[in-house]
């Protein structure tokens, strides 16, 4: 009937509409932060220290710093993921401990990220004496993003085609020949998935560093594991709150530009990845 | 002899340019069950589902050719597609039950299609029930959730859902290959009582089947109908090799 | 140790299932351990730092609506101000994300709906200081002058913020719900002479309805625990304000109350452990809309 092709259309524009907005507003984000910070950025900002707390210079150690407790993160994290999702798949067969792990896990996943700035600052910081410093920043996020590589490793491997695991099978290889020699190796897209989103999750982090990795005055690089490092996320905080400075706002969408960017090029990666592993499995 | 329900004039059916079915030329006459076999892949699902136009959402398919319902081509421009699906009821493999109660399910449609009769959905889910031999097990449980009931009263209480807006076409598309051998047979049986008040196009791959229950046969084969008629003689008399072929299947294997 | 092989006569090759703990296995076992300790080490953290106060204030620290630190300690204010600004949040977001989800899921074809969601994807993982930033050197002095008040940090604020942020999480999982029905759904309700909207109101959404309030409480749960953002631009003052529902008002949400005050409080004794509750407060309410939201997206499977 008309009235219903009508109805029809006009919820349909309607709907479209509202995902236009959402997109639209998301992409307003987008554009403002590279259309503020765009025009910080040169050689000298992304090569130089930083002076005049942040409202000069540049930002080179904050990005050396991120990207250190970016990837210290990995590093620890990427063994304990890696080991946890194959004992899931491989070695545990009962149902209601593989609920066990699922809801622990996911419940790690959520937990609002200053929690682990407090809780990891006591337990790495004081207990075990690592202090403020890039190292007990490192651990806080290894146990942050471990959820994050986690599901993405697990996933990989529950998507391993079936033949794969019948041949080694057939050969007779035991659980953990098994993973080393068929599991890991073709599931290498999807652990470099879960790398980059581990990666992206942990650069995009500030609560959980802000006063457990870093401090607040000219801090250069780390000389040693008890030094705190600096990084931009901590950066852009200290500069957006001196939102009377102009200038001091402007490093701040510098530094927020090139954090964003950082972030985007992993993310990307990760879906990139992630498509490419689709298409193996579906072969 | 009356006017044919459903007609095909050379019709092709096609999805981005490759052909499904070809040359199809039938006419189906009302209240009788016309049977549909062939191998699988011969495009039997697809006649179907053309039949009620179910197959527009597929980007690239085309029909080519007449195909009227009632001697109204139903892929002009104009048509109330939403009409024909109302008329045209369908019936799938796997019954389809909503997560709702078996009430709600009934007038699933009836409710959303025509809200003024609201009271007469109590009677109208009687009706039907009756109608598929299901009111007597289910009429002390309306309000509870349909999935409770075994695939065979699955599979009627969707048969009611469509009767209930008043079809005068049913397509059915294997309705029983899903069920087991005693619910397979109750609902051989309510297709046939549904004969006397509706035009049935009956898609099967148990020969048995339609030779038990069919009125007249058309065999697919690659596309095409290879040939078309009453039942019996097509069992007794095929007239050609690929219909004798599939036919001689019947005294090997499914005996239902 | 290797499993050993017996080999049988005419049984042929036998594996005997001797336990195979070698190298990997354990540390597999370790490392799943380490996993597992993690959540609920962290809750057992909170819950023994958390004693000090609750023994000495009980009931009134959830209740108390003054905090003074050094003095008492009220956890009241926090609580209403994470309530409102994500309830705020949620209230902005959701007739964006779910009307997204329904017209990505239902009538965008194949390859917009992948780049849909690919676009929620990368969205989902900005960084919340920039959205801190967004706040603080926009949002908060256009807040200001629309509608004059001294100071653009108010819950109004902090809700749009968190509204944005929870949008595109929100936005795509209920599109996976909705997604997930089964296209026997939409062709028995088609069959029937139904429309598409009919469809999609009485049959589709109904049944991915689980999943999209999974999609919601997760989002809640993020906008809970958000802090960075919320930190900068809710205004920072302990009070509930009065009428408890004017947006215009300056609060404290839980997550920005400990992002402020927990570097002050190292050290202390009292401060510290009432910080630690209101964490343990936090952590109760953030689990509770979490595992809620994992349960009922895993019913919508």
């Amino acid at each position: 009937m008309i009235q219903d092709n009508l109805l029809e259309k006009m919820v349909r524009t309607l709907l479209g509409l509202l995902t236009l907005l959402a997109i639209f507003i998301l992409l307003v984000i987008l554009g403002i932060v590279f259309g503020e910070g765009a025009p910080a950025i040169d050689w000298e900002f992304l090569t130089r220290a930083s002076s005049n707390f942040g409202a000069t210079g540049g930002i080179l150690y904050q990005t050396a710093g991120t990207l250190l407790l970016m990837g210290g993160a990995v590093v620890v994290s990427l063994p304990v993921a890696l080991g946890t999702a194959l004992f899931q798949t491989e070695y545990l067969k009962s149902h209601r401990i593989k609920k066990l792990f699922r809801y622990l896990l996911y419940s790690l996943n959520g937990v609002p990220t200053i929690l682990f700035g407090l809780v990891g600052y006591m337990v790495f910081g004081v207990a075990l004496e690592t202090g403020v410093s890039w190292l007990t920043g490192v651990l806080i996020l290894a146990v942050m993003i471990l959820p994050t590589l986690q599901v993405s490793f697990q996933q990989a491997v529950e998507a391993l085609p079936e033949k794969y695991r019948d041949a080694g099978l057939a050969l007779g290889l035991s659980p953990s020949a098994m993973i080393r020699s068929v599991i890991i190796p073709q599931s290498l897209f999807g652990i470099v998935t879960g790398v980059l989103l581990g990666l992206a999750r942990a650069a995009g982090e500030t609560a959980a560093i802000m006063f457990t990795a870093t401090t607040f005055s000219g801090v250069l690089l780390p000389h040693s594991l008890r030094d705190p490092a600096p990084t931009l996320q901590t950066h852009i905080l200290i500069l957006a709150q001196e939102a009377l400075n102009p200038q001091a706002v402007a490093h701040a969408w510098g530094a927020g530009l090139v954090l964003l960017s950082l972030t985007f090029l992993l993310i990307a990666g990760a879906l990139f990845c992630r498509s490419r592993m689709r298409m193996e499995s579906e072969r | 002899m009356n006017k044919p329900t459903i007609e095909m004039q050379k019709t092709s059916i096609s999805y981005n340019g490759k052909p499904v079915l070809r040359d199809l030329d039938m006419k189906i006459p009302p209240k009788t069950i016309m049977g549909v076999i062939g191998p699988s892949g011969s495009g039997k699902s697809t006649l179907l589902r053309t039949i009620c136009r179910m197959n527009d959402r597929i980007s690239g398919f085309h029909v080519q050719g007449r195909i009227r319902v009632n001697g109204d081509d139903i892929y002009r421009k104009g048509i109330d597609v939403y009409r024909l699906r109302r008329n045209v009821g369908m019936v799938f493999q796997t019954p389809c039950v909503f997560p709702k109660s078996i009430f709600e399910n009934v007038i699933f449609a009836v409710k959303r299609l025509c809200p003024h009769l609201k009271k007469e959905f109590s009677h109208i889910a009687e009706q039907t029930l009756c109608d598929v031999f299901l009111w007597e097990e289910v009429k002390d449980r309306l309000h509870k959730s349909a999935s409770i009931l075994s695939l065979g009263q699955q599979q009627r209480l969707v048969i009611a859902r469509s009767l209930a807006v008043q079809p005068e076409i049913l397509l059915m598309d294997e309705p029983t290959s899903s069920l087991d051998p005693k619910s397979s047979t109750a609902l051989e049986a309510l297709i046939v009582s549904l004969k006397s008040r509706h035009t049935i196009v009956l898609v099967t791959h148990n020969l048995a089947q339609a030779q038990r229950i069919t009125d007249d046969l058309i065999f697919l084969h690659e596309g095409r109908i290879q040939e078309s008629g009453c039942t019996a003689e097509m069992f007794e008399n095929p007239s050609r090799p690929e219909t004798r072929d599939y036919l001689s299947r019947l005294t090997g294997m499914e005996f239902f | 140790m290797i499993g050993h092989f017996k080999f049988g006569g005419e049984k042929g090759l036998q594996m005997s299932r001797v336990f195979q703990w070698d190298l990997f296995r354990m540390g597999a076992f370790f490392t799943a351990l380490i996993s597992l300790g993690c959540v609920t080490g962290l809750f057992a953290f909170l819950v023994v730092q958390s004693v000090p106060i609750l023994a000495q204030q009980k009931w009134n620290f959830l209740l108390g609506q003054d905090w003074w630190a050094g003095e008492v300690y009220g956890a009241l204010p926090m609580i209403y101000g994470s309530l409102m600004v994500t309830g705020l949040a949620l209230f902005l977001a959701l007739p964006l994300a779910l009307g997204g989800a329904v017209y990505t899921s239902e009538f965008l074809p194949a390859k917009r709906r992948l780049g849909v969601k690919a676009l929620m994807e990368l969205f989902a993982g900005v960084p919340g200081i920039i959205y801190g930033l967004l706040g603080v050197a926009l949002l908060s002095g256009w807040v200001k002058d629309s509608f004059g008040l001294i100071d653009g940090n108010t819950i109004l604020t902090a809700g749009l913020l968190l509204g944005i942020m929870i949008l595109p999480t929100i936005l795509t999982l209920s599109e996976d719900a909705l997604n997930a029905v089964p296209g026997q759904y939409r062709d028995a309700s088609l069959s029937l002479g139904l429309t598409k909207l009919q469809m999609i109101t009485g049959a589709v959404i109904p049944e991915a309805l689980p999943g999209i309030a999974g999609a919601i409480f997760l989002g809640m749960g993020r906008a809970m625990g958000e802090t960075i953002a919320v930190m900068l631009v809710i205004g920072g003052l302990d009070k509930i304000a009065d009428p408890w529902y004017d947006l215009f008002a300056p609060a404290q949400s839980i997550a920005s109350k400990l992002g402020r005050e927990a570097a002050e409080a190292i050290g202390t004794d009292l401060q510290w452990s009432a910080l630690m509750a209101l964490g343990l407060v936090l952590f109760l309410l953030v689990m509770f809309f979490t595992l809620m939201g994992h349960l009922l997206l895993k019913r919508a499977r």
